[in-house]
């Protein structure tokens, strides 16, 4: 490579990594500048919206995991033209404006979406409750997982699964000690990815479960609701930076779990 | 151990009908790359459900279409080895080995003999990258022996190989299947391989079995004109039969007929190019039997062999002759061009054509 | 961010398409707008919820001041305060949240603050819903959307509910209980009622006024008003200073009737 083609490399990828990383840096300069992040710590609320944010957050990346991890198995080892076009359209709600997929999840299980009249019948409510926090966040975030998962298993050779088979393992144990350590990493990556969305979900869980302190209103709620207030973005600055460096925390952790695990590549 | 299978499946557009078996032999499956062997090994293995038909392992059933028996691959005691991927990639060579064996307390004493039965002993640790392409073949292959495999179901598990490798695998190959009697069936689309390997060969073409036979047989004796071609005969006339023997462009030729051909049936006849022989023309005598006049037109070095085309000057075809380097130096080939060529009778073989048209 | 840009029609139907859409994300990067046009322009950043009033205000003031265009922009309040504080040029700021005035006028970024309407708080029902009053809702299975207390309709429901206290204890409490989301603006408040999903809104009447099949359950008369605070943006346009005094007119008031808000005290300095 030619020390031109080096240099303009470097830029291009430093150009991306600051427009990603400086409006960060400046959420934090703010929130120390005029913000008060001890304030927001030392807050009940605070406290709540970030423990409701954390608990659906990772509510939801266990159902994705579970519910997601066969589904994109079976679509990835499906051969039916059926399942492609199954995975291409579970993609669509990435597409969704928050706000949109909000109005989705009412028109379904809403008051009077078409399901929600039967739930109802049966004395089901699922809008302005924390499981439509979940669900508000599930329905957002879990095509990030299916999505990377379905890479996942499509990359790994199914051929390794065939020997598996004929080694005498069956369908299970193949799954957990070949199938699985082979596409853990995307796995992983789904997983954090998915977390993370979940994590801000903002417009679908305003729409679809409202915002009630300690029961619907996540941090990122919350932070709306701390933008409207007297401290305007002061208040949600500090909030975000909470937010923000929790993350960071989680993130980075997961990080490194996944780094481990993935080693033998 | 032996394995019997006839079998009929469909995969997408492509149909697949096979009827082939193993003794204590390593029958070799040969065909053009897409012609079905690999879907044969792995509906042997249980990886692909025939449509019809009944496959047997080691004297069990393993499927029968019309009894509606299937054992799952985990049931068939075959051993499966591909050309790759071969090992498990997150997986020490132990552990890729004895993956499923944790309970079977021979199994570890079986590990080390095959270990050192296929010299990779002492490489337990090691993880399938740390390994080199043989050494990753013969963990492949112990992990298939160290099940007591009923039958070995080898997918060109050479091929990714260098050539000195695979020379040292398939001897080895070819020890351990007389220590061990075992039942190999081994796919290639390398014609020196399946001729080096193969008790039987089975000549796959569009999902048929074009022939099925004895290594020599396949080789000598094609059944059609498109076994010839497939197995490497460089020389394939159409011709005619005329009393005991067959004309080809005008030239008559003595030859054993296959039976049941009419005076002048059309036939094709073939001769492999090392068959051919090259006579030092003598300007006086006349030409013995089986013998034209032809002139070298091209000629190709390769390796140890020379093959040279020829031309006829009078009736005959056009030929293809393989000299190795030893007699083309002693026979002085370079210097002269006009040969006279022999086709041996013996070694000519004649085809009807109703063979070749059964495809 | 600015969405409105003022680019002169005609030129914008010269431009090419490609030329355009470079034109317009430069113009969103900078925040700011290409040169302006001969005749001034003046620009109102208001209220949502004056979505549906303001434009019928402003045309009977440019049939008055034909020399003058007006240009409206819409968001919450607490959204137009901090972008104008981070440079916005508007020239004329509609704040429903007197508070969000006031940061403008603490630093010093505005002038003249004028109170120019108010808006009545009410309980939003069904037409069709056989609720009358909030003693009907209280006993009621119902659902409640207000808004949060950081937001000014939030805050009203608050002392409004203080109020129905004060009177009617119990149904108070009943309809506190029956709050499902505290909602960060009136609008979103108000699509609770929309898509069904509560059966009851704490919103204003102007809400009520311009919405079909609705209707206002009264608050207590202690609730006070929300009041609309007008403020002259540093450095504005001339106009907009005949533009505020428009707002007091007898004409524009009589418009604010009709949306269901409330006449201003005229010329009332806000503070």
């Amino acid at each position: 490579m030619s020390r031109g083609v080096a240099i303009a490399l470097a830029v291009a990828a430093a150009l991306l990594a600051l427009l990603l990383l400086l409006p960060l840096g400046g959420l934090v300069w703010r929130a120390l500048s005029d913000g008060d992040v001890a304030a927001e710590l030392g807050s009940g609320a605070t406290w709540d919206a970030l423990r409701l944010s954390v608990v659906t957050a990772t509510i939801s990346l266990v159902i994705a995991v579970l519910l997601g991890t066969p589904l994109a198995w079976l679509l990835a080892r499906s051969r039916a033209r059926a399942a492609r076009l199954a995975a291409s359209l579970l993609d669509l709600p990435l597409v969704l404006p928050p706000t949109v997929a909000g109005i989705a999840l009412l028109s379904a299980f809403g008051r009077s979406g078409y399901l929600g009249e039967t739930l109802g019948g049966i004395g089901l409510s699922l809008s302005f409750t924390t499981a439509a926090v979940v669900l508000a966040q599930l329905f957002v975030s879990a095509p990030f997982y299916v999505r990377s998962a379905y890479a996942g298993f499509s990359g790994a050779d199914p051929r390794f699964e065939g020997v598996a088979y004929t080694l005498g393992l069956s369908r299970w144990r193949t799954f957990r000690s070949v199938t699985l350590p082979l596409v853990w990493p995307s796995l992983a990556g789904g997983a954090v990815l998915c977390w993370a969305r979940a994590l801000g979900e903002l417009g679908a869980t305003l729409l679809f479960a409202g915002s009630l302190p300690g029961k619907t209103q996540t941090m990122p709620l919350a932070i709306l609701a701390a933008f409207e207030s007297e401290s305007g973005i002061a208040g949600a600055v500090s909030l975000s930076v909470v937010l923000l460096g929790f993350a960071a925390l989680l993130l980075l952790a997961l990080h490194r779990v996944t780094a481990t695990a993935g080693a033998y590549r | 151990m032996t394995l019997r299978a006839r079998f009929e499946a469909r995969v997408g557009d492509f149909d697949l009908a096979v009827a082939l078996e193993a003794d204590d032999e390593l029958v070799v499956l040969y065909g053009r790359s897409g012609s079905g062997k690999s879907l044969t090994l792995r509906a042997i293995a249980g990886l692909l459900r025939p449509r019809g038909g009944r496959i047997e392992i080691g004297g069990r059933t393993v499927f029968d279409a019309e009894a509606g028996v299937d054992l799952p691959p985990q049931e068939r005691r075959s051993g499966y080895v591909v050309q790759e991927p071969t090992l498990f990639p997150h997986l020490d060579l132990r552990r890729n080995v004895l993956i499923g064996l944790e309970r079977d307390i021979d199994a570890p004493g079986r590990y080390e003999e095959l270990l050192r039965l296929l010299s990779i002993e002492g490489l337990d640790g090691r993880r399938p990258h740390q390994l080199s392409g043989g050494q990753q073949q013969r963990a492949a292959l112990a992990r298939a022996l160290v099940r007591h495999a009923d039958v070995l179901l080898l997918d060109e598990p050479f091929s990714a190989l260098d050539e000195a490798l695979r020379a040292d695998l398939r001897a080895e190959l070819l020890r351990l299947r007389r220590e061990m009697r075992l039942s190999i069936v081994f796919v290639t689309h390398d014609l020196r391989e399946a001729h080096l390997l193969g008790d039987r060969i089975a000549v796959l073409d569009e999902g048929r079995v074009l022939q099925f036979g004895p290594r020599d047989e396949v080789f000598r004796r094609p059944a059609s004109r498109l076994v010839a071609e497939l197995t490497g005969f460089s020389n394939i006339f159409e011709g005619e039969r005329r009393g005991d023997g067959v004309v080809v462009s005008g030239l008559p030729l003595r030859a054993a007929l296959p039976p049941d051909t009419a005076q002048a049936e059309a036939v094709d006849v073939a001769i492999r190019a090392e068959r051919v022989v090259l006579r030092r023309l003598d300007p006086e005598g006349s030409l013995p039997e089986n013998c034209f006049v032809a002139r070298v037109v091209d000629e190709l070095a390769f390796g140890n062999t020379h093959t040279l085309h020829l031309a006829p000057e009078g009736a005959g075809p056009p030929i293809a002759v393989e000299v190795a380097s030893r007699p083309y130096e002693i026979l002085g080939v370079a210097g002269r061009e006009r040969w006279v060529v022999e086709l041996p009778a013996d070694d000519l073989h004649v085809m009807s054509r109703a063979a070749g048209a059964g495809e | 961010m600015r969405a409105a840009c003022r680019l002169s029609p005609s030129r914008r139907l010269r431009a090419p398409l490609p030329a355009l859409a470079v034109l317009g994300v430069l113009a969103l990067l900078l925040g700011g707008c290409g040169d302006g046009d001969r005749e001034p322009t003046v620009t109102i950043a208001a209220a949502s919820s004056l979505r549906h009033v303001l434009p019928d205000i402003v045309a009977g003031f440019e049939r008055a001041y034909p020399g003058v265009e007006v240009e409206l922009r819409f968001a919450g309040s607490q959204v137009l305060a901090s972008q104008i504080a981070e440079g916005a040029d508007d020239d004329l700021f509609i704040s429903a949240n007197p508070l969000q005035a006031a940061r403008l006028l603490d630093a010093g970024l505005a002038a003249r603050p004028t109170v120019v309407t108010a808006n009545v708080l009410v309980v939003a029902v069904p037409e069709a819903a056989p609720r009358r009053s909030l003693r009907d809702l209280a006993l009621a299975d119902v659902r409640i959307a207000v808004g949060a207390p950081s937001v000014p309709v939030g805050l009203l429901s608050r002392i409004a509910l203080a109020w129905v206290e004060q009177q009617q204890p119990e149904t108070a409490e009943a309809l506190r209980d029956k709050i499902a989301t505290e909602d960060p603006s009136v609008r979103i408040v108000l699509s609770r009622l929309e898509l069904g999903e509560a059966d009851a809104a704490f919103v204003y009447a102007s809400d009520v006024a311009v919405s079909d099949g609705l209707r206002a359950i009264l608050l207590p008369p202690q609730t006070p008003p929300n009041e609309y605070v007008a403020v002259l943006i540093e450095g504005a346009e001339p106009a907009a200073g005949e533009l505020l005094a428009w707002l007091l007119s007898p004409n524009a008031q009589a418009i604010f009737g009709l949306y269901g808000f409330l006449p201003s005290v005229a010329g009332v300095q806000a503070r």
